[in-house]
């Protein structure tokens, strides 16, 4: 039997080779995988992880951390946070059957068919003030409030923010990040989406299940925010056009491709199966 | 198990086939003394239709792959004899010899030359015929610097690059087939030559120097030795003695072989680009393999680490 | 090389043996031994010399003599203030020829005296000699009248057209007339194209013409083609009478 007996094109990836490409990603886009606050930018080796980049990384100066706003300390009407790092350390894909993750109970084990199970490990810290830093800032976040005119004496140490969240000024000393690191397992599916002529391949995250948290609120609430995270903020910038999949023959020989349809001969596609990802297109007459 | 595999049906090879097909053209210029005659030339080709079948044996076989000549720009030179009259005995030797012998006068003289411009165009095809097997080849672009790190290499647009090419085992050419209508132009050729070389001259004069020389075109094709055939000595002349069926045999081995390549990809291989300042990522790929079967070609590879 | 048309050969339509032309050659039978000048005319202006060695040792039977080529203009720089020499055998033949241009040669030949004393003329190329042989090759097809300006002598030449055909046409062997007292025998001659008539002067003195009396143009006689081209106004008669009328409606 053929690889393309029931389409034009057709390309596979060993879960092998999607997690070696997944581990190129992560070296050579570190701030899709890295967030923290500025000061994590000036000074990486604050970071809960350090970071593993390609050369190429620092010779073009790329971001090994995407910069956010602190986190906002309710009751200080958005001008007070705290730094914070969160990183995906690693990454590891495994797809259906599934022998590489022991999937938790949670995930209901073994993976289904047509199913990819995730495992990453998702480490972060926060950058937590002294008491005497914290209760100063408080006072004088209420004093202004309290006092429209008077002339109020700051202190000095304590730097108010005139617009959006800022973090303290931080002293000479290096501060020190309460890191701590969380292992995650996911089941998704990869799905081709987007318009006729620009199709992209994408991972869709399913379920997802933070290991040994307590109680289980807090458990649900961590998943919820990793998922979302996921969901919105990381996975839709790892789309692949559909001829990058297929190395570019659409390109080459000015083909225009799309995924071929569903039929009881492609019963899916993208399929999971047998340890590869596979994708079956079509080709028509170029434009 | 190899990281990835990539198939190519062998419809969709065959549009990838026609894509190199329809870059091939190529054009070739020369001269050349034949004795009697001399000839020079400029010819070029371009490649239609054809088939293509992938074979089991791992090759892949493209028959009556149509070579068309455009241009086919041929000049024939050559040489009329002198027409000379008298240089006959008055006076025999009876010992042998002549004792007196009358002076030549000649009326055309210093060997003069006919140029026969002859214009193919597109008139002429010839067919090929051959089984290749599908070679790769790790290309590093020449103009690449030893200093130049990947990114650069590609941002200069002269990245590695893996490339799969048609190597020929065998190329069969036939016969150039020459139409009907070629005698034709020809004949028109050497009858315009001689209206150049002779039309300015009263009647008379023509007539008595086409009579010494005989009919002129007879004359032409004889020095040209065409013989009855026209067709056939044309098809010797441009085959053989000009050597274009080996001129394209060798350029579209070449092309095939060497120049143009069926398919290739960057290595490493880009799998997100740019995305404003952040660099693309790119993943190096190994091994690349290709296999051939009788409904598609296969190309696997693994991913570096 | 472009052609070189010998104009002159194909234009030249009398000929004359006391002007030599292209078509008209001279051979001359040379006597005694010794050493002789040819003083070589044109149009009856000297324009160069030759040296003539008559030796019975040598075995050359005729020696060649282009006109033409003696010439200032038609020599080399190196060449052009040499008169060239020439050695023939005894009883040999001095052979005068034109190769080029419009002719009207004549030749005097004298002996050079051992003694140093005045040259003598031997020969004058423009009254021809027993054993002289003219040779005449008319090109242009049609009538010729041929004359002995001296015995009064006259003939008819008729050159017929040239038939082309698809293999090459080699004229035949010359004709012989003998020119007498009595006049030319044969007096009538025809000759095929390109076909030579030779002279052989067995009276003492002659001076030949061949004229051209009526040309013979073959199928390009005048009236026998139209060259012309008809062309018919495509428009009808009733409309090419409105067109007449500028500014009249149809």
């Amino acid at each position: 039997m053929a690889f393309t007996d029931n389409c034009d094109l057709f390309a596979a990836v060993h879960e092998a080779g999607l997690n070696r490409i997944a581990h190129h990603l992560m070296r050579q886009r570190p701030s899709l995988f890295n967030y923290g606050t500025q000061i994590f930018a000036e000074l990486p080796e604050l970071l809960c992880r350090r970071i593993e980049t390609h050369p190429e990384v620092r010779r073009r100066k790329n971001p090994l951390i995407t910069i956010e706003d602190p986190i906002s300390i309710p009751g200080t009407d958005g001008q007070f946070g705290l730094d914070f790092c969160a990183q995906l350390t690693a990454l590891k894909i495994d797809l259906h059957p599934g022998n590489l993750l022991d999937l938790p109970p949670e995930l209901d084990p073994p993976l289904k068919p047509q199913r990819l199970a995730l495992f990453a490990e998702v480490c972060g810290g926060l950058i937590c003030h002294e008491r005497q830093v914290a209760e100063r800032t408080g006072d004088s976040i209420a004093a202004r409030a309290a006092s429209q005119s008077k002339q109020v004496t700051w202190d000095r140490s304590v730097e108010l923010p005139q617009r959006a969240v800022q973090a303290p000024a931080w002293r000479p000393a290096l501060p020190k990040v309460l890191c701590f690191c969380l292992e995650a397992f996911g089941i998704g599916r990869f799905e081709v989406v987007g318009p006729d002529g620009a199709k992209q391949l994408v991972i869709r995250l399913e379920r997802l299940e933070v290991v040994d948290i307590a109680p289980d609120g807090l458990e649900s609430n961590v998943e919820c925010f990793l998922a979302t995270t996921l969901r919105v903020g990381l996975l839709p910038k790892l789309h692949i056009a559909l001829d990058t999949v297929v190395l570019e023959l659409g390109k080459l020989a000015t083909l225009s491709l799309s995924p071929t349809p569903i039929t009881p001969a492609v019963p899916n596609n993208p399929a999971i199966e047998d340890e590869l990802l596979k994708v079956f297109v079509n080709v028509g007459v170029a434009a | 198990m190899s990281d990835l595999t990539v198939a190519v049906s062998e419809p969709t090879f065959k549009r990838l086939f026609a894509k190199v097909r329809d870059n091939v053209t190529e054009s070739t210029a020369g001269s050349a003394d034949f004795g009697p005659f001399s000839a020079s030339w400029n010819v070029g080709f371009k490649l239609q239709g054809g088939t293509v079948d992938l074979q089991n044996d791992g090759t892949v076989r493209i028959s009556e792959l149509d070579v068309v000549y455009t241009p086919l720009q041929l000049s024939l030179g050559l040489d009329i004899p002198e027409v000379c009259v008298g240089g006959f005995c008055i006076i025999p030797n009876p010992f042998g010899g002549c004792i007196l012998r009358a002076p030549r006068i000649c009326v055309f003289s210093a060997d003069p030359d006919i140029s026969l411009p002859i214009n193919l165009s597109g008139l002429i095809t010839t067919e090929i015929s051959g089984a290749f097997r599908i070679k790769t080849r790790y290309r590093v672009d020449p103009n690449r610097t030893a200093t130049m790190t990947n990114l650069d290499a590609e941002d200069a647009h002269v990245a590695n690059k893996w490339q799969l090419l048609l190597d020929p085992v065998w190329l069969d050419i036939d016969p150039i087939d020459i139409p009907d209508t070629v005698g034709n132009i020809l004949d028109t050729a050497i009858n315009n030559a001689v209206d150049a070389l002779l039309g300015w001259l009263p009647g008379w004069a023509r007539d008595l120097i086409k009579a010494i020389l005989g009919s002129i075109a007879n004359l032409i094709r004889a020095i040209l030795d065409i013989g009855d055939d026209i067709q056939e000595w044309l098809s010797n002349l441009l085959g053989v003695s000009i050597g274009i069926l080996n001129f394209v045999a060798t350029t579209v081995a070449d092309y095939f072989a060497n120049r143009y390549p069926l398919f290739e990809f960057e290595d490493p291989y880009p799998i997100l680009g740019y995305d404003g300042p952040l660099i693309p990522v790119k993943v190096p790929v190994l091994d690349l393999a290709v296999s051939v079967s009788d409904t598609e070609m296969a190309l696997t590879a693994n991913v570096g680490g | 090389m472009p052609a070189r048309i010998n104009t002159h050969a194909l234009r030249q339509i009398q000929i004359e043996s006391g002007s030599l032309g292209i078509l008209g050659s001279l051979a001359h039978p040379l006597g005694d031994e010794g050493d002789y000048v040819g003083i070589v005319s044109k149009n009856d202006a000297q324009v160069a010399a030759f040296r003539l060695r008559v030796d019975g040792k040598v075995s050359v039977p005729q020696v060649d003599v282009d006109l033409a080529g003696l010439l200032p203009e038609a020599k080399g720089r190196a060449e052009r203030h040499r008169e060239p020499a020439y050695v023939v055998t005894q009883k040999g033949y001095l052979v005068l020829l034109v190769s080029q241009g419009p002719g009207g040669f004549s030749v005097s030949v004298e002996k050079v005296a051992t003694d140093k004393s005045k040259p003598q003329r031997v020969y004058d190329s423009r009254s021809l000699q027993r054993g002289d042989v003219f040779i005449v090759t008319p090109l242009r097809p049609g009538s010729y009248d041929m004359t002995d300006s001296v015995g009064k002598a006259k003939g008819h030449i008729r050159v017929a057209y040239p038939e082309v055909a698809t293999g090459r046409y080699e004229p035949p062997a010359p004709v012989t007339v003998t020119v007498t007292e009595r006049g030319f025998n044969p007096a009538k001659v025809e000759l095929r194209a390109a076909q030579s008539v030779v002279f052989q002067i067995e009276s003492s003195n002659a001076s030949l013409i061949v004229n051209l009396a009526e040309p013979d143009e073959g199928p390009y006689k005048k009236g026998a083609r139209s060259d012309s081209f008809r062309w018919t106004n495509p428009t009808p008669p009733g409309r090419r009478d409105e067109e007449k009328t500028p500014g009249k409606k149809s």
